[in-house]
C-alpha cells in the first residue's frame, strides 16, 4: 500500500509533508487546504513523511506492491 | 509557456546532502555569492537524509593512529585507494567534526556523558566511528547554518544539464519538478554533489534513496568528465532502517529485521551462524558479503538463513528496547512478527537479487584529477558519493566512511570553488547551446506517445537486478544485459514521454540510470579479474600483472570510450608477500583459477 492515508480531520494543511517527501509524492490540494496522497506509485516507504507531520495525521504502511506496468498502454 | 528563472551566481552547488552543504557553507565562508539547488528540499535529501549516523572520526588525541586507519582503509580497498585522499578524509575527519559541534550537531554521549565512540568488534582494525544520529535529525541544523551564512537555497528544481564555454563549466539548466518552469543558472564555479544512485521504485532497495539516479556523474559525462570505478558500484545500502525494506541486509521470513542500534555490536557478529561454503563473508564491507551469498544461491544452496540464535541474551535486549523506543523505523508493528516472544529468531536473507548499485564513500563517479576536488572540466568541483576520489578503493571498507568523505570533500570543493570563482571575471551568460539543450531538456513533456519513464525503469530492474548480472558477474551474461541496455539508451530512452512536470523528473532520472547501467557493465565487462565488491566468476582472483589500474570512461562522440589508467606499483604491498596475504579476502572459486593459471602447460 506504501503510503496509506492522510487523516483529513487531523491535517491543518501546514505543508510540513509536501517538503519532506523526497519521492514528490505528496501535494497541497489548495482547493481544500489539505495534503493530498498524489503519486502514491512513487513511495518508497521511508516514512519521513509520517516522521514529520506534527498532528499525526498520516499512516505509511508496512508495504508496498509494485504495478506491473505494460509497454502497450500508459 | 513555462516561466523562465535566471539566476547569476559565483558558486553554484548541484545537491544538498551531506557534501552539497558542506560545500556551499564553506564557499560561502570564502566571500563568494553561493547557490544551492536540489532536486528535493534540502534537509530531506541525498541519502544523507536516511544515512544511519555513523561517522568515522579519526582523532589523535583519542589514540587515534592515522597511518594505521589509512593502512586498514587501503586493505580493504585492496590498493586501489588514493592514498593522498585515504589520509586526507582521515586527517581532516575530526576538523568536520568540530563543523558539526558549532552548528549544534551533537554526536551521541555515553553514560559517562563522553562522545560515544564505537567500533565494530570484527575485521575493522583501529577504525572507530561516532554516532551523529540519522541523517533526518541532523540535517536541519545544517540547512539552518547554510541559511544563516547566507548561501540560497532553491528547493524542487532538478537540473539536468551543465553548461559549458569552451570546455569550462559556467552555468546549469534545470526544471521545477512541480510546476514545471523553466531554471538556468549562470556560475564561475560550480560543484556536483549530487551523491550516487539506485533504482526507484523497489521500495527500501538501498534504504528509500530511490531518488538517486547518477544525476551528477551524467551530467559530467555527457560535458567530457572522465568516470571511474562503475565495475565497484555494488549493492550497498544506507544505513536507515526503514520499516520493512526488501533489503538485501537481514530478513526475518521476508520480513526484513535490518536496523540494529549504533552501540549494537554489530549484526556481523552473528556471521559464524551462517554457513557458506566459500569464507567470503568478515565483518567489513557488508557488500562483500552479498557476493558470497549470492553465489551460494547461484550454486543452488539458497536461501540462506540467518540464525541469531548465537547471540548474546544481552544483544537481543538491547536490540528489542530499540526497537520498542524507536519512534520511527523499525516499530513492532511493522516488523510482521512479535519479536517479544521467544527473543530468537530465524531469518532468511535473500540474494536473488541486487536492488540497486551504488558506492557510498568515494569508489566511483566523476574522476578526480586532484586533491581540490577539481575535475576534468575548469570549473566543475565534485563533492561525496558523485566524486570518484578513490578516498576509497575497490570496496566500500568500513561504516561511517561515507558521510566522513563527503564531509570532507564537501568542505574542501567548496572552498576550491570559491577561489577558481574569485579569479573569474563575470559570469558567463552568452550560452549558445542554451536553447538546444533547453529544447531536449522539455522534450518528454512534448511527445503525444511514447514509453512511460515507470515502464521503461521496470525494463532496467528486470535487466540489472537479478543477482547474476551484477553481484555474480559473468562476460557473456553482462555482455547479453548490455545489449538490450544500448537498445534502451538509443531507442527507448529517446521516446520517453512526460505528462506533467513530476513525470519529467522521472524521465531524466531515468535516462541518467540507462546511461550508468551502460558505464557499470562496461566497465566490468572491461575488467577481466575480480577484486573488491567486484567478483567475476570467470576471473575469480585479483590480477595485479594486467589489473593494477583504474578504469575510466570518457564520452567520445556520442560512444563510451574505456581505458586503463595504470597506477604506481608502489601502491601494492611488497610482492614478496603471497597472495593471500596481500589479499587476505577470498572469492568463490579463486583456489580453482589460480592453481589452473599456476600450472604451467608443458610445450
Amino acid at each position: 500500500m506504501s503510503i496509506e492515508r492522510i487523516d483529513e480531520d487531523l491535517c491543518t494543511g501546514c505543508g510540513t509533508c509536501t517538503d519532506s517527501c523526497p519521492m514528490d509524492v505528496i501535494r497541497m490540494d489548495e482547493e481544500r487546504k489539505k495534503a493530498a496522497i498524489r503519486y502514491p506509485e512513487d513511495c518508497t516507504l521511508c516514512a519521513i513523511c509520517e516522521i514529520d507531520c506534527p498532528q499525526g495525521a498520516i499512516y505509511v504502511g508496512p508495504s508496498k506492491e509494485t504495478q506491473v506496468t505494460t509497454c502497450w498502454g500508459l | 509557456m513555462a516561466n523562465e528563472n535566471h539566476v547569476e551566481t559565483d558558486v553554484l552547488i548541484i545537491g544538498g546532502g551531506m557534501a552539497g552543504l558542506f560545500a556551499a557553507i564553506k564557499a560561502r565562508e570564502e566571500g563568494v555569492d553561493v547557490t544551492l539547488v536540489d532536486k528535493n528540499y534540502v534537509s530531506r535529501s541525498g541519502s544523507t537524509a536516511f544515512a544511519e549516523g555513523d561517522y568515522s572520526v579519526c582523532n589523535p588525541a583519542w589514540g587515534h593512529d592515522v597511518k594505521a586507519w589509512k593502512a586498514q582503509a587501503t586493505l580493504m580497498g585492496e590498493y586501489l585507494n588514493n592514498p593522498d585522499w585515504t589520509e586526507i578524509t582521515v586527517r581532516e575527519s575530526f576538523d568536520r567534526y568540530e563543523d558539526f559541534l558549532a552548528w549544534g550537531i551533537r554526536p551521541k554521549e555515553a553514560m559517562d556523558g563522553s562522545v560515544l565512540r564505537f567500533r565494530r568488534p570484527v575485521g575493522f582494525g583501529p577504525l572507530e566511528c561516532c554516532f551523529l544520529g540519522r541523517g533526518w535529525t541532523f540535517l536541519p541544523a545544517m540547512r539552518r547554518q547554510a541559511e544563516k551564512v547566507g548561501v540560497r537555497i532553491i528547493d524542487r528544481v532538478m537540473i539536468t544539464d551543465l553548461l559549458t564555454r569552451e570546455g569550462t563549466a559556467v552555468g546549469a539548466i534545470g526544471f521545477h519538478v512541480r510546476t514545471g518552469d523553466f531554471h538556468w543558472f549562470g556560475a564561475k564555479a560550480i560543484v556536483m554533489s549530487t551523491g550516487n544512485g539506485t533504482f526507484r521504485n523497489v521500495p527500501g532497495a538501498m534504504g528509500p534513496v530511490g531518488f538517486l539516479s547518477y544525476d551528477g556523474e551524467s551530467m559530467a559525462y555527457r560535458s567530457g568528465a572522465r568516470i571511474g570505478g562503475k565495475e565497484f558500484a555494488n549493492t550497498g545500502a544506507t544505513g536507515f532502517l526503514a520499516p520493512k525494506n526488501e533489503n538485501t541486509r537481514v530478513d526475518l521470513r521476508g520480513k526484513p529485521l535490518n536496523t540494529m542500534p549504533a552501540e549494537y555490536p554489530g549484526w556481523v557478529s552473528y556471521g559464524p551462524a551462517i554457513s557458506f561454503t566459500n569464507s567470503y563473508v568478515d565483518a567489513e564491507g557488508y557488500e562483500t558479503n552479498r557476493v558470497t551469498a549470492a553465489n551460494t544461491v547461484h550454486e543452488g544452496r539458497g536461501p540462506i538463513y540467518w540464525n541469531l540464535d548465537g547471540a548474546r541474551p544481552e544483544d537481543l535486549e538491547a536490540t528489542l528496547r530499540d526497537i520498542k523506543d524507536s519512534k520511527t523505523e523499525f516499530r513492532l508493528d511493522r516488523v510482521g512478527m512479535d519479536l517479544t516472544k521467544g527473543g530468537l529468531f530465524t531469518g532468511v536473507l535473500r540474494l536473488e537479487s541486487a536492488p540497486g548499485h551504488s558506492v557510498f564513500g568515494g569508489g566511483t563517479g566523476i574522476a578526480s584529477t586532484g586533491t581540490d576536488c577539481a575535475t576534468d572540466i575548469p570549473g566543475l568541483y565534485g563533492a561525496g558519493d558523485v566524486y570518484n576520489s578513490k578516498a576509497i578503493g575497490a570496496a566500500y571498507p568500513a561504516f561511517g566512511f561515507a558521510l566522513r568523505n563527503a564531509s570532507v570533500t564537501g568542505a574542501r570543493a567548496g572552498r576550491a570553488a570559491a577561489k577558481f570563482a574569485s579569479k573569474m571575471k563575470r559570469i558567463p551568460s552568452d550560452i549558445k547551446e542554451l536553447p538546444d539543450l533547453k529544447g531536449v531538456m522539455f522534450e518528454p513533456r512534448n511527445r503525444v506517445g511514447g514509453f512511460s519513464p515507470e515502464w521503461v525503469e521496470q525494463q532496467l530492474y528486470n535487466l540489472m537486478m537479478p543477482y547474476y548480472v551484477l553481484l555474480v558477474k559473468d562476460g557473456e551474461r553482462m555482455n547479453a544485459a548490455l545489449t538490450m541496455i544500448r537498445f534502451l539508451k538509443g531507442h527507448v530512452a529517446p521516446k520517453m514521454v512526460a505528462r506533467d512536470p513530476h513525470e519529467l523528473r522521472l524521465a531524466h532520472e531515468t535516462k541518467n540510470r540507462i546511461l550508468s547501467m551502460e558505464m557499470i557493465l562496461r566497465s566490468a565487462i572491461f575488467r577481466t579479474e575480480s577484486r573488491g565488491s567486484h567478483y567475476r566468476e570467470d576471473y575469480p582472483a585479483r590480477d595485479d600483472a594486467n589489473w593494477f589500474v583504474d578504469v575510466r570512461i570518457r564520452n567520445r562522440a556520442g560512444e563510451m570510450d574505456l581505458t586503463k589508467e595504470a597506477l604506481p606499483r608502489e601502491w601494492l604491498p611488497d610482492q614478496a608477500l603471497a597472495y593471500k596475504e596481500r589479499y587476505p579476502r577470498r572469492f568463490p572459486g579463486e583456489d580453482r583459477h589460480l592453481g589452473m593459471l599456476h600450472e604451467t602447460p608443458q610445450p
